[in-house]
């Protein structure tokens, strides 16, 4: 029976294997993938690793084709760039490089440095999850936790799939809203912060009401009536092993180097130098590596049949 | 026949409610059976289907027993329950979970442990069943809505129940994908010997198909029986009567079942015809001709309108023009997609046209849209979806606040009155969001009425209400068009209501308005898109529209 349902399984297997190498993957893989990078982004606060890190991530999007998504974010990310970089001087006043003081607050360079790292960071993370939807998919999601906590799992899910539904609906209740006299971009200040915690309020309430049904939909289906099956099975494939054996141990060694100090650039109290010691070079390399996981597959399919399969 | 669900004097009472839900129900559902529930929003019929569906309870006190298969319905185990009883809900975006089609439908299998392959079998033959090859792979999200509560019953039907509950099922669709829905229904229920209990507002689609009719009125089981059984003891009924769909409506109406000796009550358009052909019977047509309103100033010009989503997207409005004079009430018809709330959202300024000319009240849109606040007084727009217009707790809240917003005198008597010209003063104290979906349309009407529009652009406001409330919508806004001389312009796909009430017709169709005419002359002039009235009797009435023009 155990080669049986092998050959039959293909169905959805078919789909993927048209996007990503790394979609075929055990989901944990994947998970781990998506943990490592995000946390990287967060651990390793240098402008060339940021830099060098948002280069990859921008490549594994296009790869994954997020395309139209991804100009909208980096679009985005712009403003927040200028924002945080704006903010943190402001309400950040260590450092010892003064470049301007008004009024009692002192401008830092280190200050606006270290918002530009954090702008840097959040767009990484931002631009790892267009990848993530797109590779992780809710069945694999559920594969994952829904052993671990079924109801945890459900409220995650109904959760995220809320994310797209709330910004279509914030548009027509900012809409009627308008009609009916409550705007949020006319009037004083006060008039339109009352007029945006309504809005908040008729959007909560009316995603909770539709997540109470979805809720409902999924236990009248037999949700969290006991023990799962999975339609996909995914299992450990030797392919799957031997990502981990390099992925692993990688990954250790770069978080070391991080505990220790490298790759990490000195801010406060005094901006430290950017230039990076023969280590920091080392540790750089295996930060890429981890980050181009997706891409060095794709390369080896791409090598495979265009020039090993003869 | 084997009995699956036996109700034995049921009462239920919802915590912190003062009145009993539903109270001394009786009932059983035999396998085979097709029951359809009929009754107005908040007569219990959500609350009865839930009782039987053990993991749906709604918390409260309940007393009395139901069985399922003979073994009281709380004992049965969560699995048992969720592969025996499945369930359709109203909302057809609401019950999707996973991203494309073979996820959603793996989804309800794996829940209940049954091993790869199997499921692997099962869905295929579902697929094979349904046709749902084309879209298998499908991002649930695209899908339109009648797909979307299509894949929502077969990720029901994976299950294999033995009886399938259905609440309202076909409300949020429009009449071509209700008939759809429907007929796959009908196959469910012959072929695969599925029992099937769904309460639905509209019932010519699914009478026909349906064994026994139940009515719930207040929580009580007001009739219940054969279907033309029940069809007769409401027929008496002032309030219940106008839940009789049409075909049955008018043989009731004129007695003819006594009057011809007949076996059978007809419940379709074909059946009436025939017995009425068959019998030679003479019907008197009364037409109730709409005023022409065409001497009067025009108050809403449309010129060339034009508009597309993306840059090289279709044209959704295409060279589109119109006029509106005062007092009009003009019902645009068209199919879901046709671009109708388009139309209309791009004229209230909520969408920017690609080109084109609107001229509202004799000022142009663009000298409006710099007015907004006396815009937005003058001429009003109500959405789909009523509960956007809702900000406060109670309904006198809501009504009480836009006085005061507005400025007026005595906020506290305005609302008053605004509530009693809506008759909804019995919800006057209750939370907008716990009203019914009728109920909930007409707090957002109150809220944009207390400016007194002179134009009113409504979107589909028939969806999803019970004939009751849609009759008393029509007679307010009929009222209003008499006694303030408001404007309406409507977008709906219900055929019935527009015929009703409108004094203009018009079809949206291609990106343009075709055909715009009193309604008399537009139904009379279709064939396929005219009314169920029309239909029966277009052979010795060419011109007979509604139920009310037929006299004895």
């Amino acid at each position: 029976m155990g080669m049986d349902t092998r050959q039959r399984r293909p169905r959805v297997e078919r789909v993927s294997r048209s996007t990503l190498v790394f979609e075929q993957l055990n989901p944990w893989v994947m998970f781990t993938y998506y943990v490592v990078t995000i946390a990287c982004s967060m651990v390793f606060l240098h402008p060339i690793f940021l830099l060098v890190e948002l280069l990859l991530v921008i490549c594994v999007d296009f790869v994954a084709h997020t395309g139209k998504q991804m100009l909208m974010v980096l679009e985005g990310s712009l403003f927040m760039t200028a924002f945080i970089m704006i903010l943190n001087p402001l309400v950040n006043n260590r450092g010892t490089h003064v470049i301007w003081t008004f009024g009692g607050t002192i401008i830092t360079a280190e200050s606006i440095f270290y918002g530009f790292m954090m702008a840097l960071s959040l767009i990484i993370v931002l631009l790892t999850f267009l990848s993530y939807n797109k590779v992780l998919t809710s069945q694999k999601f559920m594969y994952l936790f829904s052993r671990i906590s079924p109801k945890l799992t459900l409220l995650t899910m109904i959760t995220l799939r809320f994310v797209p539904l709330f910004i279509s609906r914030l548009k027509n209740i900012s809409q009627a809203q308008k009609i009916r006299g409550i705007a949020v971009t006319k009037g004083n200040s006060r008039q339109r912060g009352l007029g945006v915690v309504k809005m908040m309020q008729v959007l909560l309430i009316q995603s909770f009401t539709d997540a109470l049904q979805t809720a409902d939909s999924m236990s009248a289906r037999g949700y969290g009536s006991g023990k799962r099956s999975s339609y996909q099975r995914y299992r450990f494939s030797t392919r799957d092993f031997v990502s981990l054996a390099w992925y692993l141990p990688l990954t250790g060694l770069c978080f070391y180097a991080a505990s220790r100090g490298i790759g990490r650039m000195t801010v406060y109290p005094s901006l430290g130098t950017i230039a990076l010691t023969p280590t920091g070079w080392l540790v750089l390399l295996g930060v890429v590596l981890l980050f181009s996981f997706p891409l060095i597959l794709e390369a080896w399919e791409w090598l495979w049949w265009n020039l090993l399969r003869s | 026949m084997v009995e699956l669900i036996k109700v034995v004097d049921f009462n239920f009472e919802y915590s912190l409610a003062k009145h009993k839900s539903l109270s001394d129900i009786n009932l059983n559902v035999n396998s085979g059976d097709f029951i359809t529930i009929a009754g107005d929003s908040g007569s219990g019929k959500t609350t009865l289907l839930r009782q039987m569906k053990p993991e749906l309870w709604p918390v409260g006190k309940r007393t009395g027993e139901i069985y399922f298969e003979g073994q009281p319905i709380s004992k049965l185990p969560k699995r048992e329950s969720a592969q025996s009883i499945g369930m359709v809900f109203q909302n057809p975006d609401d019950q999707l979970v996973m991203d494309n089609v073979i996820q959603e439908l793996a989804f309800s299998l794996e829940n209940i442990n049954v091993p790869t392959d199997v499921i692997q079998q099962r869905i295929a033959e579902l697929v094979s069943f349904l046709g749902l090859q084309d879209i298998l792979y499908e991002n649930v999200q695209n899908l339109s809505g009648g797909q979307k509560q299509l894949v929502n019953l077969a990720a029901v039907l994976i299950l294999r129940p033995k009886l399938l509950i259905l609440d309202e099922p076909t409300a949020q669709l429009d009449p071509i994908a209700t008939k759809e829905f429907i007929s796959l229904l009908s196959r469910v229920h012959d072929e695969l010997g599925i029992a099937i209990v769904m309460s639905e507002h509209i019932l010519d689609d699914v009478l026909p198909l349906s064994n026994k009719l139940w009515i719930l009125e207040h929580g009580e089981l007001k009739a219940e029986g054969s279907v033309a059984e029940v069809l007769k003891s409401i027929s008496k009924d002032s309030h219940l009567k106008s839940f009789i769909p049409d075909v049955p409506y008018l043989f009731l109406q004129e007695d003819l079942p006594n009057k011809l000796q007949l076996t059978d009550l007809p419940l379709t358009v074909a059946q009436g015809r025939e017995v009425l052909q068959a019998n030679h019977v003479k019907l008197n047509g009364n037409l109730q001709v709409r005023a022409d309103e065409s001497q009067q100033p025009v108050v809403a010009k449309l010129s060339h309108l034009a508009f597309e989503y993306d840059k090289n997207g279709n044209y959704i409005l295409n060279d589109l023009n119109l006029t509106v004079h005062k007092q009009d009430w003009l019902a645009i018809i068209g199919k879901n997609g046709t671009g109708k709330t388009t139309l209309l959202k791009s004229i209230m300024g909520l969408l920017s046209l690609r080109r084109g000319r609107v001229q509202l009240l004799g000022k142009k849109l663009s000298y409006w849209l710099k007015n907004t606040d006396r815009f937005y007084k003058e001429v009003s727009y109500l959405s789909q979806n009523p509960s956007d217009y809702f900000s406060y707790d109670t309904v006198r809240e809501e009504f009480v606040e836009r006085a005061k917003q507005l400025k007026m005198d005595n906020p506290e008597s305005a609302a008053e009155s605004m509530l009693k010209k809506l008759t909804i003063e019995n919800i006057a104290d209750r939370n907008p969001y716990d009203a019914s979906g009728g109920e909930q349309q007409l707090i957002a009407l109150g809220i944009l009425l207390f400016s007194n529009p002179k134009l009113l652009f409504m979107d589909e406001p028939t969806k999803g209400l019970d004939p009751i409330r849609r009759q008393e919508l029509g007679n307010i806004l009929e009222k209003l068009q008499v006694e303030q001389e408001l404007t309406v312009v409507m977008v709906s796909h219900d055929m019935n209501f527009s015929a009703q009430f409108a004094t203009q017709c018009a079809l949206l169709f291609d990106g343009k308005l075709v055909a715009q005419a009193e309604p008399h002359q537009f139904f009379a002039d279709n064939f396929f898109y005219t009314t169920t009235v029309n239909r029966m009797l277009r052979y010795q009435l060419p011109k007979v529209i509604q139920r009310g023009e037929v006299t004895p």
